[in-house]
């Protein structure tokens, strides 16, 4: 699902949109390998209306996620960041005793609000030490990569267990000096570029960098967001709003394939036959295997339909409601 | 339909294991961090109770990464087998949770899991077997139950310890973990706190795996926590660092497998020695910082004449014994010794060696007054040291100034305030004058006589009659060492100076207006008998100069009174 169309959405519908999907969000059930559920909940929340007081105009809802563009949300972070001198300025002001500026008191509370939401940036990279195998001269790591996808305009995390050896020589991604392990730009370079994508191709991709063995790539989603703004595609509408929740892993843990995404396939399996070897024998090598699924978080009332649905795509997939 | 795949005696599940958690609740704990280490965001702690059964479920469900078959028979049902050893990002090591959840003599456990498109069941009617199955509906993350009959009182008070025990292993957990007994009603309670000090941290620091707060202590044994991802692992009161109380959470740590303590490992010392270098870099001029706006605040409220603020001086107080540690040794004080620390009551703060160069214009004594009365800016004026009285005293007196002397300014020092003849009334101008008439009559024992306001802020002569000066008004000791006035020669002559609101001089303005030289007598000779003590040795002489001056005072009196002859 691409990038698509944008909908002017404002108001009443705004409101509704922003409230109904930070539930659905906070409904799924998501663990770490997503992303922050309770960050991603709260960014939305700060869309509405209600939460700005007038602060922004409408949003532009993306048709092709059902989410609010990259745009607005990076407003909202931009907001954070200039939200603690405006308090300072406009508290200052009132311990004076002077009254505010026209539209200022709005945008005090405004800005109270968000920083009580304690919000961090929505593109990030973590990288944790696991343990140092001294003997083998190499050490391994998580790498936590969060971004709004500026391509499929949806909440993505990329979670990337590395093994890497001779971490002091050029073009490392990661630099480690004693415990302490510290991204290269290299590191950001390769997940910029490679994260764009399924977790195989990301496994695939840096499964070649010299010096690098990938144990596993997990990209977690949140969207697309099925809404009146945006509705499903034809033979899956119902109504209501249901919130996709994908997941695709590839691990060297896996024994074997397993596609419960009825919106999306293994990637090896949309090759040619030749292209298709080639990467099996690829696969084979590194040694992973591939977990596709998808659960979802909608509304109570397309529950049943949604359920139906996917029963005759032939998929097993958790749903939740709000 | 669950199928079930396996019967099985759960091999060395041993007793003495199960025994090892002595407190019966200390599963929470155990399936909490399994559920952080499965990389949950949520964990739903749930208490119910059937009041017909008489049965009570106890639950743990999280948002994790769930278990497989693979995982279920090679690490979740094996001792000692942990697919998290060495992990600095994983809590768990030993591969002994499951087992707590035993010492609660439940009637059953019960744990469902999925993993990878598998959903199973596992029965555990005792920790010797379990019965393994595979459910077709499907789940995520893992629940954990546990099974007990119990009365209804007995499940009350599991309820209220489990919500502190979770409580206390699990409130600064990076994950969210809620907490709901639903016989008691009610929503979820999040467990969940700010990860901080009580009173609020000095310094917060974080780095890869490590969080720290730390702050000042008075205490001698300041508080200490150890977490790892939050999760509880030890909390005291412990002198790690004089001074100092500090929380850590770190990948570094580690309990031991039986949980009453903290490994002190490779690890251990590794994250020890965190603390000990924000202890050593960091907290220093924090500190001096924090105590010099404390001392700035303290000494602006005493010029200003306002009540001390006993928050300002716990704040200086608590951070004292780091500073005492700071203080100590050969070199410590280099480069330390220009810290403004130390509120004065001229508004500002002191520095050590600021105190050091006030008190050799002291001659060693350390004033303390509350607020700048009279005699504590006279004092400051004159370039002694005068501090706000506060625990700094104690330790300025003690080591840091070498064993100086400290005393209450407004009891060591005096300054009547000077009363121009223009205010004073007429019946004390005129007494004044017949005192000076009748002492020069009788020998002048005393260069004038004055009257003076004794009743200012803070004085020690409130109720004194009268004073003797070697300027009158001025600043002078309270001890000088004065001997009587019958024995002053003519340049050794000291002011007489009276308190004009004492009744006894008021009452003697009056008698004075019918009888002035027996008015002026009395008082004269109230001076002279309490002006000075005698010098030793010189009783007799002084016994002599007073029957002489005292008759030479009579005389003088009476002829005035009389008139002349």
């Amino acid at each position: 699902m691409k990038a698509g169309r944008l909908k002017p959405v404002a108001g009443a519908e705004l409101e509704s949109l922003a409230s109904v999907a930070s539930r659905l969000i906070l409904a799924g059930r998501l663990g770490r390998v997503f992303p922050d559920p309770y960050l991603c909940s709260d960014y939305l929340r700060a869309l509405a209306p209600s939460f700005h007081g007038g602060a922004h105009a409408g949003v532009e809802v993306d048709l092709g996620s059902g989410l609010p563009g990259m745009q607005h949300l990076v407003d909202v972070w931009a907001d954070c960041r200039s939200a603690p001198d405006f308090i300072r300025e406009m508290e200052h002001r009132l311990g004076l005793g002077r009254s505010l500026p026209p539209g200022s008191a709005a945008r005090l509370s405004y800005y109270r609000r968000l920083v009580a939401l304690d919000l961090k940036p929505l593109t990030r990279v973590a990288v944790a030490l696991r343990r140092v195998d001294r003997e083998a001269a190499s050490a391994f790591f998580e790498v936590v990569f969060d971004r709004f996808d500026p391509a499929e305009q949806v909440f993505v995390r990329h979670t990337l267990m590395l093994e890497q050896a001779e971490s002091g020589r050029r073009g490392a991604l990661i630099d480690l000096a004693g415990d302490y392990s510290r991204q290269t730009s290299e590191l950001r370079d390769k997940l910029e570029k490679f994260a764009g994508d399924d977790s195989e191709i990301a496994f695939l991709l840096m499964g070649r960098l010299p010096g690098v063995r990938v144990e596993e790539v997990v990209r977690a989603r949140i969207g697309p967001l099925w809404s009146e703004a945006a509705p499903a595609p034809e033979g899956w509408r119902e109504g209501g709003c249901v919130l996709h929740l994908p997941v695709d892993r590839a691990s060297t843990s896996l024994r074997e394939d397993r596609d419960d995404d009825p919106f999306s396939g293994i990637y090896r399996h949309f090759l040619s036959e030749v292209s298709r070897s080639i990467v099996e024998e690829e696969a084979r090598r590194l040694g992973y295997r591939v977990h596709k699924d998808r659960k979802f978080a909608c509304e109570a009332t397309v529950a049943d339909g949604l359920r139906r649905k996917l029963a005759e795509a032939g998929t097993r997939n958790l749903i939740y409601t709000v | 339909m669950a199928a079930r795949t396996t019967t099985a005696s759960v091999p060395g599940l041993v007793k003495d294991l199960v025994d090892q958690f002595s407190d019966p609740l200390a599963f929470y704990r155990e399936l909490i961090q399994n559920s952080i280490d499965a990389g949950s965001n949520r964990i739903d702690v749930v208490l119910e109770y059937d009041e017909k059964t008489g049965v009570a479920r106890f639950s743990v469900e999280d948002d994790g990464e769930g278990m497989d078959e693979r995982i279920i028979d090679d690490y979740f049902l094996v001792l000692f087998r942990s697919t998290k050893e060495d992990d600095l990002t994983k809590i768990g090591k030993f591969g002994v949770g499951l087992v707590s959840v035993f010492s609660l003599r439940p009637e059953l456990v019960r744990v469902h899991t999925a993993k990878a498109g598998e959903s199973w069941r596992l029965d555990f009617p005792s920790f010797r077997r379990y019965d393994k199955y595979r459910v077709a509906a499907m789940r995520e993350g893992t629940l954990v139950e546990i099974f007990k009959k119990l009365e209804p009182a007995a499940y009350a008070r599991l309820a209220q310890d489990s919500l502190k025990t979770v409580r206390f292993w699990c409130r600064y957990s990076e994950t969210r973990i809620t907490f709901q007994d639903r016989r008691a009603g009610g929503e979820p309670v999040m467990v969940n706190e700010p990860f901080d000090l009580p009173g609020g941290a000095s310094l917060r620091h974080s780095e890869e795996g490590t969080e720290l707060v730390l702050g000042f202590s008075a205490e001698p044994k300041p508080l200490f926590g150890f977490y790892n991802k939050g999760l509880t692992l030890k909390e005291g009161f412990h002198p790690h660092f004089a001074g100092v109380s500090f929380r850590i959470k770190s990948r570094y740590l580690e309990h031991t497998i039986t949980r009453d303590n903290v490994l002190e490992d490779d690890n251990y010392r590794k994250a020890m020695d965190i603390v000990a270098r924000l202890v050593e870099e960091k907290l220093p001029p924090l500190l001096r910082q924090e105590m010099k706006d404390a001392a700035g605040r303290i000494a602006g409220r005493a010029a200003s004449g306002e009540a001390p603020d006993p928050a300002l001086s716990a704040a200086w107080e608590a951070r004292a014994p780091f500073l005492k540690t700071l203080f100590s040794g050969r070199f410590a004080r280099w480069k330390r010794s220009d810290w403004r620390l130390f509120p004065s009551v001229t508004g500002r703060a002191l520095s050590l060696s600021e105190l050091e160069d006030a008190l050799s214009e002291s001659d060693g004594v350390l004033y303390a007054a509350a607020t700048a009365d009279r005699v504590a800016s006279a004092l400051a004026d004159r370039g002694f040291p005068v501090l706000v009285p506060g625990p700094w005293m104690n330790e300025l007196g003690g080591s840091w100034l070498g064993g100086v002397s400290v005393r209450e300014a407004s009891s060591s020092f005096m300054q009547p305030g000077l009363l121009p003849e223009a205010k004073l009334d007429a019946a004390l101008r005129a007494l004044l004058k017949t005192l000076s008439t009748l002492d020069a009559a009788s020998g002048a024992k005393y260069r004038g006589i004055a009257a003076a306001d004794f009743d200012y802020a803070g004085s020690c002569i409130a109720d004194r009659l009268f004073v003797t000066q070697a300027e009158p008004g001025a600043l002078s000791a309270v001890d000088e060492p004065v001997a009587s006035s019958l024995f002053s020669l003519w340049r050794s002559r000291r002011h007489a100076v009276l308190n004009a609101g004492h009744p006894f001089v008021r009452s003697l303005s009056k008698v004075h207006a019918d009888m002035p030289g027996l008015a002026a007598f009395m008082l004269l000779k109230s001076l002279h008998l309490h002006d000075g003590p005698v010098p030793v040795g010189k009783a007799g002489k002084y016994s002599n100069l007073a029957e002489k001056a005292e008759g030479r005072l009579l005389s003088a009196a009476l002829k005035l009174d009389r008139g002349p002859r």
